[in-house]
């Protein structure tokens, strides 16, 4: 079977996340403040952002979870956007962190024109304290 | 074409009021700035025709005067509310604009230390010692320990025990080697800012505001009132004070502010800075009274009579907002709520996401305000306090 650009792209970007959580990888001089298990990106087709619902709400994140080598179907689990206050944020390009969810989406890559992935940083960044004036 | 020349400016407070001001009153302003921020957004400045960036040494602004003078420019006055270019700007002003203020008066309100000596027999210092040289100093502890060019509680620490004020000590000298240094005895009681316009002689208090002051190693004013304040005895007293002080100083022409205690020995003075009070002092008195104290300050300094009758009497009271944390500022909300609540003046946030914050360690890490007014302190203050309850600050720490 032919393989689609994202397709590719996506075996990458497995490969890359699993350098970030493997054993094996444990850097001896690189030390991190903090250890991070996945990369959140966006889909698009050739005109819209792919959007997937989690409880309702719209999402243009996810991760990858795995990829069937037989189908080439891809599993997606579903990051949800949070404003400062950990409200769904529903403009999606205006969230202050991602949160994990437990919902997942299988797609055929093949369907998408592009990817893009957003810094590690954005998944499960703790929400900035509220401190009431007065 | 009338110019008025003004040496620095800030991007908030009086100092920035008094461009706009010497506009309404038919001047061109022309700011010589050292700041890079303010010439850079010289648009934004859109009340200053002129803006001139240069370095803020007497002979570069000499020149700059010398050229304005060729280029046709009719000089009313030079006036600074930054310091430390206000004696430096009355001094000019009176040699290139035969103004006649108090130039010498209000340099030695420059030097803490002058001011001290000046004022020595007055009774309304501290007890006070220069330890630039002295090792033994006559002051007992808890104290007070600055700078001679202090200024916004930058450079003023309290101390309490002999190793705090080597800590203090050290911080104030290990940038500047020269820096003067006086220790004064710590006295207790309700701070007062008190601005104050000298014409002729004739001393005229404009506003008494009270300050909340936070004192957990810096000095820290987190509230301003203006109202119903002090009894008569005591303001008839302040008066006596002011009126000895501007004596002892031969102040002629000038206005400036004195930041008095009144402890159980009566009114002692923290400080006396040759300039009106800075951040939100001039909308408070505004507020209170109907005087736009920039604006009367810059008609006084160009040679008018300024009106400093007050047109109404109202109680103002600003709440400063600070924070505990150390982090990112990632953003507010309740602002535009805080505003439309009864009584409420004016609500400003003075930081911006992505900014820095930490808690107060000097003047300027005070990152919004609320202003209330109403028939009394005490309403003002209730109002702005339940106003400010509504803001919300997100911090994201670091």
């Amino acid at each position: 079977m032919e393989q689609c650009s994202i397709c590719s792209a996506l075996q990458e970007l497995q490969r890359e996340q699993e350098l970030l959580t493997c054993q094996h990888t444990q850097f001896r001089f690189i030390k991190r403040l903090k250890d991070y298990d996945c990369i959140p990106f966006t889909l698009s087709t050739a005109n819209r952002r792919f959007h997937a619902f989690h409880k309702g709400k719209p999402t243009p994140f996810f991760s990858l979870q795995s990829i069937d080598e037989e189908t080439g179907c891809v599993v997606l689990t579903l990051l949800e956007p949070l404003d400062m206050e950990g409200n769904h944020a529903f403009l999606a390009d205006q969230f202050f962190t991602l949160r994990k969810t437990d919902s997942c989406v299988t797609i055929v890559p093949c369907c998408f024109c592009s990817i893009e992935a957003l810094p590690l940083e954005c998944v499960g960044r703790p929400l900035p304290i509220r401190e009431q004036k007065g | 074409m009338t110019s008025i020349v003004f040496i620095e400016s800030v991007q908030f407070g009086a100092a920035k009021d008094a461009l706009e001001a010497s506009k309404q009153l038919g001047y061109t302003p022309i700011l010589l700035t050292e700041k890079r921020s303010i010439a850079i957004h010289a648009l934004e400045w859109g009340s200053t025709d002129l803006i001139y960036h240069i370095d803020l040494t007497e002979t570069r602004i000499r020149d700059v005067l010398d050229h304005l003078r060729k280029e046709g420019h009719h000089l009313q006055a030079v006036i600074s509310f930054v310091d430390p270019y206000v004696s430096l700007a009355a001094r000019l002003s009176n040699e290139y604009c035969q103004t006649d203020l108090s130039a010498d008066a209000l340099g030695y309100m420059e030097n803490k230390i002058h001011t001290r000596h000046a004022l020595a027999s007055l009774g309304v210092n501290p007890i006070f010692s220069d330890i630039t040289e002295e090792l033994q100093p006559a002051v007992s502890f808890p104290a007070v320990i600055k700078s001679s060019f202090s200024k916004g509680s930058r450079d003023v620490y309290y101390v309490r025990t002999a190793e705090e004020l080597a800590t203090a000590r050290y911080k104030l000298t290990s940038r500047h080697k020269d820096t003067v240094i006086l220790l004064e005895a710590y006295m207790e009681g309700s701070q007062y800012i008190v601005e104050v316009v000298v014409r002729d002689n004739l001393p005229h208090i404009v506003a008494v505001a009270e300050q909340d002051v936070t004192n957990e190693g810096k000095f820290i004013v987190t509230g301003y009132s203006i109202g119903n304040i002090l009894t008569k005895k005591e303001y008839d007293e302040l008066l006596k004070v002011v009126g000895k002080i501007v004596g002892s100083l031969h102040i002629t022409n000038a206005a400036f502010h004195l930041e008095m205690r009144l402890t159980s020995q009566g009114w002692k003075l923290i400080e006396l800075n040759p300039r009106m009070a800075g951040f939100t002092m001039n909308q408070m008195i505004d507020k209170a009274y109907g005087i736009n104290l920039a604006k009367e300050t810059v008609r006084f300094y160009a040679g008018q009579a300024p009106n400093l009758t007050n047109s109404k009497e109202r109680a103002v009271y600003t709440y400063c907002m600070t924070t505990e944390l150390y982090g990112i500022f990632q953003g507010v909300s309740g602002i535009e709520e805080s505003a439309a609540q009864p009584g409420v003046v004016s609500v400003e946030l003075l930081v911006k996401a992505g900014d820095i914050v930490g808690p107060a360690m000097s003047m300027g890490q005070r990152y919004g305000y609320v202003m209330a007014s109403g028939d009394s302190v005490e309403l003002a203050r209730e109002r702005a306090m339940e106003a400010a309850r509504l803001i919300v600050f997100y911090i994201e720490e670091i």
